[in-house]
């Protein structure tokens, strides 16, 4: 007669050391929970009116829809232009940031570090400081979106130029070429496709950054959101965040094609 | 004779068309919003001047105060990223053709979740604010919305990738859709779970100063108020505080990968 025997699928040292992992997991997540504070009391009883607030938001105001389309292209308009200058400018500085073209190796240096200080800083707080300087408005706003867009873009794009195969290089140096023919014939081809992915990729979030703008008063059809906020208005906010939707969703569906160039 | 012989002649016709489109469009939106490059380029030196006048030195005498506002910021971003990292990995699992066979379900999931991730961050939370008023529950839920609807995806993807090859064979020998989950897919998915769940906190430790300026909590809250006040000096030191939290946690964070040896995303 043969015993039955079962064969456990980890190990019991395995199991021991998932099971810490586990409990420490849990532990950091209670601890924050506890020490963070938060107002659940004040929340569970501002719930009790969810439904009836919903219920107003479940219709359209048909009227609000052209000033909604028109604000729309306003905040697109801005995430274009910050994006058109920014792209520009990064360009520039990827060709004299990046290690392997760099004219001097300060230039990396100083180019990647001042990129990462414009990262660090969150694109709010950097329009924050930027409208306490020269007040609201569109160039403002550009300007705003101008800086974010060099600090995700500048450091995208080094890091496609640093993944290039160095054999270019030297196969075109060995041909004679000047440096700048090593840029446009031995680069650009390669680069381009990648270049293009990340801009697509920035292009949707540089749109997203315009909208939110609108909500602290720069302008566009986040702007409008907050002043029907603040009028109460529910029909008119449901319609706008419907065309923010619609016109989001269609950004991301029409760049995907371009942004799985991205390597 | 000599004679040119073009580098590349691929479809040059094309290309050209599809840059013109592109430089009209870009022109299009410079001339609509009446904004000119050159008022760009003078803006930023007088940017950088008005920054040194007014926000040199960073005025640090109320650090004390800033700490509390420091450590809520890290709770928020911890909290956010638990509770979001442990539903986008439901909604993945919804999400992924392998691990959810039924085409309504999936396609319900992936509407809402493009719904969350489609509609910016701050105009979450002033919907939020407006229904639930100002505390740190609504704060926390907007980092949870923006976080869900990016972290579904990227999970979502993983778990399409993983199921492609390995879970068949467990599907093959009779396993049950528990035990896939758990003994198949869930061992497989550590590493990118890892990865995107760490980058998703650098973003939720970025994302909490912006929720401030909705007064939502955190960091964020003291800067829009100092700024709004022109105590510029002030505003300064807690941007530095921000800038080196953030460079911290990258910091961290890839030190971090680095030891569990998971790799750039």
């Amino acid at each position: 007669m043969m015993a039955e025997q079962k064969i456990p699928l980890e190990l019991p040292k395995e199991k021991i050391s998932r099971m810490a992992v586990g409990i420490i997991l849990l532990l950091v997540f209670v601890l924050s929970t506890h020490f963070l504070d938060l107002n659940v009391a004040t929340f569970v009883s501002r719930l009790e009116n969810f439904p009836r607030i919903a219920g107003l938001f479940m219709r359209l105001n048909p009227e609000a829809f052209r000033p909604g389309i028109e604000q729309l292209i306003l905040s697109v308009a801005l995430g274009v232009c910050g994006l058109a200058i920014g792209g520009g400018v990064s360009f520039i500085l990827a060709f004299l940031g990046a290690d392997n073209l760099a004219p001097h190796p300060l230039f990396s240096v100083i180019i990647k570090g001042f990129v990462s200080l414009i990262r660090a800083i969150p694109n709010l707080v950097l329009i924050l400081m930027i409208v306490a300087s020269m007040g609201m408005g569109n160039t403002a706003g550009v300007l705003g979106l101008t800086l974010s867009s060099i600090g995700f873009l500048t450091r995208a794009f080094i890091s496609t130029i640093e993944d290039q195969d160095t054999a270019i290089i030297e196969t075109l140096q060995a041909t004679g070429a000047s440096k700048v023919q090593i840029i446009i014939h031995g680069f650009f081809p390669n680069v381009l496709p990648a270049f293009l992915a990340w801009i697509s990729i920035r292009m949707e979030s540089s749109v997203a950054e315009s909208i939110s703008l609108g909500v602290i008063g720069v302008g566009g059809i986040g702007m409008l959101v907050s002043r029907s906020i603040r009028q109460h208005d529910h029909p008119t906010v449901s319609t706008l965040i419907v065309i923010i939707f619609t016109a989001m969703f269609i950004l991301e569906m029409s760049l995907n094609r371009v942004k799985k160039n991205r390597t | 004779m000599e004679r040119s012989i073009p580098l590349s002649v691929e479809k040059k016709a094309k290309t050209y068309l599809n840059l013109g489109l592109l430089m009209a469009v870009v022109l299009f939106c410079f001339l609509y919003l009446n904004v000119n490059v050159g008022d760009i380029v003078t803006a930023l030196p007088n940017l950088v001047g008005f920054l040194v006048d007014n926000f040199m030195p960073p005025n640090f005498t109320n650090l004390g105060v800033y700490m509390g506002a420091v450590m809520d910021t890290i709770l928020f971003a911890i909290v956010g990223t638990y509770i979001s990292a442990f539903l986008a990995f439901t909604f993945g699992i919804l999400m992924s053709e392998a691990m959810m066979p039924n085409p309504w379900v999936r396609g319900l999931v992936r509407f809402f979740i493009s719904f969350l991730r489609n509609i910016p961050v701050l105009i979450w939370a002033s919907l939020l604010i407006f229904v639930f008023g100002i505390g740190n529950m609504v704060g926390l839920i907007a980092l949870i919305l923006a976080t869900v609807g990016f972290l579904s995806r990227s999970y979502a993807e993983s778990i399409n990738e993983i199921a492609g090859s390995k879970l068949e064979s467990l599907r093959a020998s009779g396993a049950g859709w528990w035990q896939i989950l758990f003994h198949g897919l869930i061992p497989e998915f550590i590493p990118s779970w890892m990865n995107w769940t760490l980058f998703s906190f650098e973003i939720n430790i970025r994302a909490s100063a912006i929720l401030g300026t909705v007064g939502a909590g955190g960091l964020g809250i003291l800067i829009q108020t100092n700024l709004n006040m022109r105590n510029f000096t002030e505003a300064a030191a807690l941007i530095v505080i921000l800038v080196a939290m953030v460079l911290l946690t990258e910091a961290a964070v890839s030190l971090l990968r680095k030891r569990l040896s998971i790799g750039g995303h």
